[in-house]
């Protein structure tokens, strides 16, 4: 890439004057009403469309698939401004997860039929790996495509599929072969519609009352036989691959993280402590505040390690392990601070008022809406995109081989 | 102070056992708490006829004449089948009040209503500024001719929502005396009722108190009383409230021993990872700390009841064990305990809301602490 000097407060404000000329009031109360990874869909899409017309939704791609060639800073820069104006974050499926991997492992027909769909926010890709079976041991994993004639045929069930019902394309593990290990007959697999026949999708209802994960059915479905991302029976390699992406790599959590902390220190500044006081003069929240401010700050020097790092090198899957374990029970502890902050009036269940566009004002202060789903949602962190356990596991095999 | 001798309790127990089974379905709560009213009417006419309502009222009220402690029994099954009738704000509390308070005439009336499951009276104590202190509010209640004039707001009212009566916190102005807190009680129709469903399947309200007026005989304490009535009643929440946990904590351990058992991954069941097994041995403990601290704290309150210290370590306790057991129990149950099907999710909300209502941990560590 040539060295272009940028002037890094001139591109500051031409994102800012961007998100504030283009995120219109729906869309950002997406981003305020956002209680887990996933914001709300069609506010998130739109925004995801508007920065595709501005050149901006692939940050992190490369300048050939419809980057913007934005240097670490300006990345930074370019995020932190979204976080400051509270726009949602735009879906991680597609952009994150089987964009790379469809850029590393794909065929030129594959890239020119599937990169500009996620560039543009024209397609939505849901994640169909886990299986009511195969959650933590995804290897085992049962949902099997067959050869007939022409096209694939594929029978079995996915689970807890984000977004599924929203989608309109979606990646799909299946079992190609009972041969050797359960790693070896692993196919990875672009399903281009999931309007086919025989494939059913039921969403589930969460802890917050709103559905985001979905039941996948495939009965009999038949898809096209170039519909393969990499060889067949080699879809573990791609699947690894994508899953350190999901981990550690894509986001920078620190400087969310950070935005949710001073959320919280200003409303500490503005509530009392039962005794007349304020809360933020009360020595054990400072206590229990700073200490998430330092764990924040130590998560930031390590994502700035990793940012570093040549992805695939032997530490770099360990490294992003012991991201997702500390930022995901950081946030855990995140979510319990303000809960405890906001207190009694984050129990109301406030349905009606979460829903973007619904018109319902909330009951109690508007700060503590989101307090409550978003503790409640994310006790999910430390259970998807491989739970703490497993990367614990994952980690403990690097140290003592 | 009166309690039920072990025959009593024993039998007592058993019922709430039989009726649960037989009539405390989970998948049917859910219909309940959908709709009006949020529980079912039917069974708090068997919660009375069963003389469950009765528990801890005096004979003459129509009561069994038992004790507070006598109640935590019955709160440890309420805990375990994920019970939503509001015995806790009408039984426990708004009952409470009104039988510790010094207004005989209330009490004369109302408690025969309750105890025969017609008058529901919930206490309205918490405001915005409390943070858990009861003695923290800025509800005023000013002299006006015959009467009071009742002014603020009452905020996460548990049970509100389908009150028949509230009692009242508030700062009370004599003539000449500082303000004092007093309770006074205010039918459900003479002021502002905002409810709303809570996280935890029960209900809740937000209470306007615009200019309420309310005769003598509606001040159920004199001589800044309130406070003492106000205090001792939250303690005996607080115990019933741990009660409940123990019950929710041991439903959930044992989902999750049952689950990591049967639940099998890379070839074996769950419950062989060792990380796992200390896992759920911490739940246990966790468990455990607080059946042992409720059951040495209500062996002390029957010798002589209220003691604040004793309580905010309880409460204190109920917010660490429940907090852990419940987040591990959503953890160990993996993506299925993340869902609004399975009741794991519903154990771990309520036990949520048990750790915030009447204040924090940090508050009642903060309490202990002035008590030591
Ligand atoms: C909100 C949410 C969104 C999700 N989105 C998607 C999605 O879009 N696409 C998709 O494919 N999947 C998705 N998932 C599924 C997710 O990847 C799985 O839930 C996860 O892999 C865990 O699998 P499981 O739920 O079957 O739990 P299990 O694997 O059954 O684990 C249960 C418990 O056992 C522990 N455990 C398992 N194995 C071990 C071990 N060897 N050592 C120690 N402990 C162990 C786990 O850590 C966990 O605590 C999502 C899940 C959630 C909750
Ligand atoms: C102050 C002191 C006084 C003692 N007094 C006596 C005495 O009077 N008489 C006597 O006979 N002995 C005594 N002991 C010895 C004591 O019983 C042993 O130290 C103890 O049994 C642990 O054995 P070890 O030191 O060989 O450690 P190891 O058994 O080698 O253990 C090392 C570590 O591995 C862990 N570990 C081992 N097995 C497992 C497992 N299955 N799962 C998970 N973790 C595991 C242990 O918890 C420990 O952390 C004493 C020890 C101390 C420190």
């Amino acid at each position: 890439m040539e060295t272009k000097s940028v002037d890094l407060q001139a591109f500051r404000r031409e994102v800012r004057a961007f998100i504030e000329q283009e995120a219109d009031e729906s869309i950002r109360e997406a981003g305020r009403k956002m209680t887990s990874f996933f914001p709300p869909f069609e506010q998130c899409m739109r925004w995801h469309r508007k920065l595709h017309a501005r050149g901006w939704s692939a940050a992190s791609w490369p300048e050939q698939y419809g980057g913007p060639g934005w240097s670490r800073e300006q990345k930074r820069i370019f995020e932190e401004e979204c976080r400051i104006a509270g726009v949602p974050r735009l879906l991680p499926q597609g952009l994150g997860m089987v964009g790379p991997a469809i850029m590393k492992f794909g065929t030129d027909e594959q890239k020119s039929r599937f990169l500009p769909g996620i560039a543009s926010g024209e397609d939505f890709w849901a994640q169909g790996y886990s299986e009511p079976n195969a959650g933590s041991d995804l290897a085992s994993l049962a949902c099997r495509a067959e050869h007939r004639g022409d096209h694939y045929v594929i029978n079995g069930s996915k689970t807890w599929t984000t977004y599924a019902h929203h989608a309109n394309r979606m990646f799909l593990l299946v079992r190609t072969s009972n041969e050797g290990k359960p790693q070896q007959g692993i196919s990875f697999f672009l399903i281009d519609r999931l309007d086919r026949p025989g494939l059913d999708i039921r969403p589930i209802i969460g802890l917050d009352g709103f559905p985001e994960q979905c039941d996948v059915f495939f009965d009999n479905v038949e898809v096209p036989l170039d519909c393969c991302l990499g060889e067949e029976n080699q879809g573990w390699t791609v699947a690894k691959y994508l899953l350190e992406h999901e981990r550690g790599g894509s986001a920078s959590f620190a400087a969310t993280f950070g935005m949710e902390l001073n959320r919280i220190r200003e409303r500490a500044a503005e509530l009392g402590d039962g005794f007349g006081g304020i809360l933020c003069d009360d020595p054990v929240f400072q206590q229990r505040f700073t200490r998430l401010y330092l764990e924040v700050a130590a998560l930031d020097a390590t994502e700035s390690r990793f940012a570093a790092m040549e992805k695939g090198s032997p530490e770099s899957g360990p490294m992003s392990s012991m991201i997702k374990i500390t930022a995901m029970e950081t946030l855990q502890r995140i979510t319990e601070l303000a809960v405890e902050v906001e207190g009694s009036p984050t129990l109301t269940l406030q349905l009606a008022a979460l829903t973007v566009g619904a018109g319902a004002a909330p009951e109690g202060p508007e700060q503590a809406l989101t307090v409550m789903p978003k503790y409640l949602n994310n006790r999910a962190a430390t259970i998807f995109g491989g739970s703490n356990e497993i990367q614990r596991n994952i980690i403990a095999k690097m140290l003592l081989g | 102070m009166a309690f039920l001798n072990d025959e009593t309790r024993v039998m007592l127990e058993d019922s709430v056992d039989k009726f649960l089974s037989a009539h405390y379905d989970f998948h049917q709560r859910r219909t309940w708490v959908e709709q009006e009213p949020g529980y079912n009417r039917e069974h708090w006419q068997q919660f009375a006829e069963l003389g469950w309502l009765g528990l801890p009222f005096a004979e003459r009220h129509g009561g069994l004449g038992g004790d507070i402690t006598d109640t935590l029994g019955l709160m440890r099954r309420f805990g375990g089948a994920l019970v939503v009738e509001p015995y806790l704000s009408v039984v426990g509390l708004g009952g409470q009040a009104i039988a510790q308070a010094d207004n005989h005439d209330v009490a004369d009336s109302l408690l025969p209503e309750l105890v025969a499951g017609k008058a529901m009276p919930v206490l309205a104590w918490e405001e915005s500024i409390s943070r858990g202190n009861s003695e923290h509010l800025a509800t005023s209640a000013r002299r006006i001719d015959g009467g009071w004039r009742l002014e603020g707001e009452k905020v996460a009212v548990i049970g509100g929502d389908l009150a028949s009566h509230f009692v009242v916190s508030a700062q009370a102005f004599e003539d000449d005396a500082g303000p004092a807190v007093e309770l006074f009680l205010v039918h459900a129709d003479e002021l502002q009722v905002t409810g709303f469903p809570t996280m935890d399947g029960h209900r809740g309200a937000r209470l306007t108190l615009a200019a309420v007026d309310v005769d003598e005989t509606r001040r159920l304490t004199r001589n800044g009383r309130g406070a003492e009535v106000l205090r001792q009643v939250l303690e005996q929440g607080i115990m019933m409230m741990a009660a409940e946990a123990v019950g929710g904590m041991q439903a959930l351990l044992r989902r999750t021993l049952d689950y990591t058992r049967t639940r099998r991954q890379f070839g074996v069941p769950i419950a062989s990872f060792q990380v796992l097994q200390h896992r759920m041995v911490d739940m246990y403990i966790a468990m455990k700390n607080l059946e042992h601290l409720l059951d040495a704290v209500a062996g002390r309150w029957e010798q002589a009841p209220s003691h604040a210290r004793d309580s905010a370590l309880l409460k204190a306790q109920l917010c660490q064990s429940g907090r852990y057991v419940g987040q591990q129990a959503v953890q160990l149950h993996g993506g299925i305990g993340m869902t609004d099907e399975l009741d794991v999710g519903h154990y771990f909300k309520r036990l949520t809301a048990l750790g915030l209502l009447f204040g924090d941990e940090n508050y009642h560590l903060k309490r202990a602490w002035a008590a030591l």
